[in-house]
């Protein structure tokens, strides 16, 4: 029952501060560029009103667009109740692996690839190409920072390598800062942040209109939000209600969740702000790099195992 | 169990030597459903001459007939397999006989290596028995990879993985050293990032299929090459994650095979070629058998809940748990991990581009825009297969307990029965629940639509497509295949350029491989 409650209020919470977080860092990222930046509730207002209004779409498209956003907002969603926000234990934790995290989210991004191949144009099409090939350079980096924390909890269930986090010694945790630097970098590649550019995000938005668009906006939110959740439970698990713990566990953890996730869109802000877009081999660079981080990882904290 | 092997193992055959027929006179069409169905008979004959071997009081002129059978299937597959192979020129023969007769000598070299302890007597007593000497299983090791890889590349993939599983991980056994895998997982990888790349530039339906083909059939080498090295470190668990993984690969890379070999006759049939070029727009004419290539291209993109996932999912699972062998061993499964991550991102893209080029979008020929819809019956398969591939997806238990007496039967610790709906393959590890996957998606899916519904605007405005300005908005300005490949570029120019081995390569590999086996055996 109280799993079942975390799992709700998880959801809301995610649901909720969304459009919110997308506010703040759009505020911040103008703000250090030297503009005022629009408000905090602006993305909510941009979802109103584009639910107001009636979708246009290409009259030779199939169901499939139609029915694209509305798969990939799902997919995000389901994603997104997996990954611990403010509490450990909540009912979907035992189903939270990284892997399947990542094949949701791979659906999602994958059906709007179909979808910009259904539309027809050539600016759609190329940018469902290139998406669907960044993919190839995202994974090695993704998978091999898994494997760093696989090493250190010895599973792939999040809720686990969270605690597992936690616990250990400040020697393997230091191991498993380049992993987590490589998932930093996967995380602004699969959200379409500065450096790496929307390719994906830019094309959908020329391609649709009304409440598809707010659909999928809302998606690309609560994806951001995911990874930033997501970050802050590997790298700062502190504060995560653990198993068996009460509502004043919960409202910790919550503040503590708004305090991590405020921070690390603070640092976002400030890399939208400071770096330009990059061209296509040279973000397949950064992933590459970040590739031989988590390597790094790997083998550190082999050594530190071993050595243990 | 055994008749089932042997009745998939010769309809394969049965469609190989139709396809190759029809080929010649110019009516191919067999063909590729052959190389997915084939892999079906892998684990089948596997468990089936296995625990005809466990009953040595049963063995009598039945089980030599069936023997003999076996090994005469083995040759009849392996010389058609490789007059198929696809590296061939149409019509070489010659280049056909040398290509059959260097993986026929590997393997008879390996089979007399291990006879030659305790001298060569039917059935496989004989052969198990000299299997403790490590020498002579690195050697047949190695020759049964090259034996087999003919076989891999894409003709009868089932057969490959049979070969690799009765010879390396059966009669060679815990003998074979801990880096008897390295080869195996070296040219599974490789296999997997060439045949995803190829199906992502592939500019024919069929082409990329076969490339699609070759992909899976590397990932699946990938997992026997865990199982190896897991069997060499004395960690049968972790090899029988791992055999089951590569065999549940390929059974469920069996089933989606056929499904989208059946999507790309339907458009042969109904548009007169499979050139993507010609495609597009087919959406509103062929309604069913674009639903079905959807359900076929998104289990080969391995999306979580259908049936390709889980293969990837427990793959990906023993690269995780691999963890024995020292530094050098651990980045080898490091790299390897890589590997398969990239081939499978890559081969999700090529699937997403097969089915978004030539099915979706706007019709890049007359034909295609006048496409008549499949057959009843063809529709009818397809379905049928679709429904195989949501069904293996969301019940994983029912391919993943089909493979295990296969596992079992091969000295190995085969996964608990009784779990239909929920992959647990490790106690307090990580848990693959497709059903309550699925539950979540459709859960989350109903709540935004009637969120939408009530929030939104209704209706939708048609309207013809804006092409950024362009003078004329027709299929002239829609993507096509070969301006896709502009993120592959480089490497489809350093695959270009790649060729084959030519005859002294490959003779000179085999000389200098029996060279190494021979001061190997010597030397131990």
């Amino acid at each position: 029952m109280m799993a079942a409650l975390a799992l709700a209020l998880h959801a809301a919470l995610i649901l909720l501060a969304a459009p919110l977080v997308a506010g703040l860092t759009r505020r911040w990222t103008a703000q250090l560029a030297g503009r005022s930046g629009p408000p905090l509730v602006q993305p909510w207002r941009d979802l109103v009103r584009l639910l107001r209004k009636q979708p246009v779409l290409p009259d030779h498209t199939s169901w499939v667009f139609a029915a694209a956003p509305a798969v990939s907002l799902a997919a995000v969603l389901a994603a997104a109740l997996l990954v611990p926000s403010f509490a450990l234990s909540t009912a979907a934790a035992a189903w939270a692996d990284l892997l399947v995290l990542a094949g949701l989210l791979a659906l999602s991004r994958g059906v709007l690839v179909l979808a910009l191949y259904d539309s027809g144009t050539a600016a759609a099409g190329l940018a469902a190409g290139r998406a669907g090939m960044m993919q190839g350079a995202i994974a090695p980096a993704w998978l091999l920072a898994v494997l760093a924390l696989a090493m250190l909890g010895g599973t792939t269930n999040l809720p686990v390598l969270c605690a597992a986090v936690r616990d250990a010694g400040p020697g393997l945790r230091w191991c498993l800062v380049p992993a987590l630097a490589a998932l930093g970098v996967v995380a602004l590649a699969e959200t379409g942040t500065a450096p790496f550019g929307q390719p994906l995000s830019q094309a959908v938005a020329q391609e649709y209109s009304g409440r598809h668009l707010a659909m999928l906006d809302y998606a690309a939110q609560v994806r951001a939000v995911l990874w930033l959740s997501l970050l802050a439970a590997l790298a700062l698990p502190a504060g995560l209600a653990p198993e068996g713990a009460g509502v004043p566990s919960w409202l910790l953890g919550a503040a503590l969740w708004a305090a991590k996730a405020a921070g690390l869109a603070g640092i976002i802000s400030g890399i939208s702000a400071a770096c330009a877009t990059l061209r296509l081999r040279q973000a397949a660079e950064w992933l590459l790099a970040a590739a031989l981080l988590a390597l790094l990882a790997v083998v550190a904290l082999f050594a530190g195992q071993a050595g243990a | 169990m055994l008749g089932a092997g042997l009745v998939l193992r010769i309809a394969g055959l049965l469609l190989s030597v139709a396809a190759f027929v029809g080929r010649e006179s110019g009516t191919a069409g067999w063909m590729g459903l052959h190389w997915s169905l084939d892999a079906v008979s892998a684990p089948f004959l596997v468990a089936a001459f296995l625990a005809l071997g466990n009953r040595p009081g049963q063995v009598g002129a039945a089980a030599l007939a069936l023997l003999a059978g076996d090994g005469a299937v083995l040759l009849l597959a392996l010389a058609c397999c490789a007059a198929l192979n696809p590296w061939l020129p149409h019509g070489a023969v010659r280049w056909g006989r040398v290509r059959t007769a260097v993986p026929v000598a590997c393997l008879a070299v390996a089979l007399l290596l291990l006879a030659t302890a305790h001298g060569f007597t039917p059935g496989f007593a004989g052969l198990r028995a000299a299997a403790p000497d490590g020498g002579r299983a690195t050697a047949v090791l190695v020759l049964t990879v090259i034996g087999a890889l003919p076989f891999l590349r894409g003709a009868g993939g089932g057969l490959g993985v049979y070969l690799l599983c009765r010879v390396l991980i059966d009669l060679c056994g815990p003998a074979a050293p801990v880096w008897s895998g390295v080869p195996l997982l070296a040219l599974g990888t490789a296999a997997a990032v060439w045949g995803s790349v190829r199906a992502a530039s592939a500019d024919d339906l069929r082409g990329g299929l076969g490339a699609a083909a070759t992909a899976q059939a590397g990932l699946a080498v990938t997992g026997i090459g865990i199982a190896a090295a897991a069997r060499g470190a004395d960690l049968p668990p972790l090899a029988g994650l791992a055999l089951s993984a590569a065999l549940v690969l390929m059974l469920n890379a069996a089933v989606l095979g056929a499904l989208l070999h059946l999507c790309a006759g339907a458009v042969a049939r109904g548009v007169g070629g499979t050139a993507l070029a010609s495609l597009g727009g087919l959406a509103r004419r062929m309604p069913g058998t674009v639903l079905a290539a959807l359900v076929g291209a998104a289990g080969l993109a391995a999306v979580p809940p259908l049936a390709g996932f889980t293969g990837v999912w427990l793959l990906l699972q023993c690269l995780l748990a691999a963890r024995f062998g020292g530094l050098a061993m651990q980045l080898v499964f490091a790299a390897a991990l890589a590997g398969t991550g990239a081939a499978s991102a890559v081969l999700a893209a090529a699937a997403l581009r097969w089915v978004g080029l030539g099915f979706l979008g706007r019709p890049r020929s007359t034909a295609a825009a006048a496409a008549a819809e499949a057959p009843r019956a063809a529709r009818l398969c397809m379905a049928a297969l679709a429904g195989l591939v949501v069904l293996f997806g969301v019940v994983p238990g029912l391919v993943v307990v089909a493979v295990q007496p296969a596992v079992r039967l091969l000295g190995l610790a085969g996964l608990e029965d009784g779990h239909w709906l929920v992959l647990a393959p490790v106690p307090d590890g990580p848990v693959y629940a497709p059903l309550g996957m699925l539950g979540l998606l459709i859960g989350s899916a109903a709540a935004a639509v009637v969120l939408v519904r009530f929030a939104a605007v209704p209706g939708v405005s048609l309207v013809p497509v804006w092409e950024g300005g362009a003078a004329r908005a027709d299929s002239l300005t829609a993507p096509y295949a070969p301006g896709l490949l502009q993120p592959l570029r480089a490497w489809h120019r350093v695959l270009d350029q790649m060729r084959p081995p030519g005859v002294r390569q490959l003779v000179g590999l085999l000389a200098l491989v029996l060279a190494a086996s021979a001061i190997w055996v010597a030397a131990r």
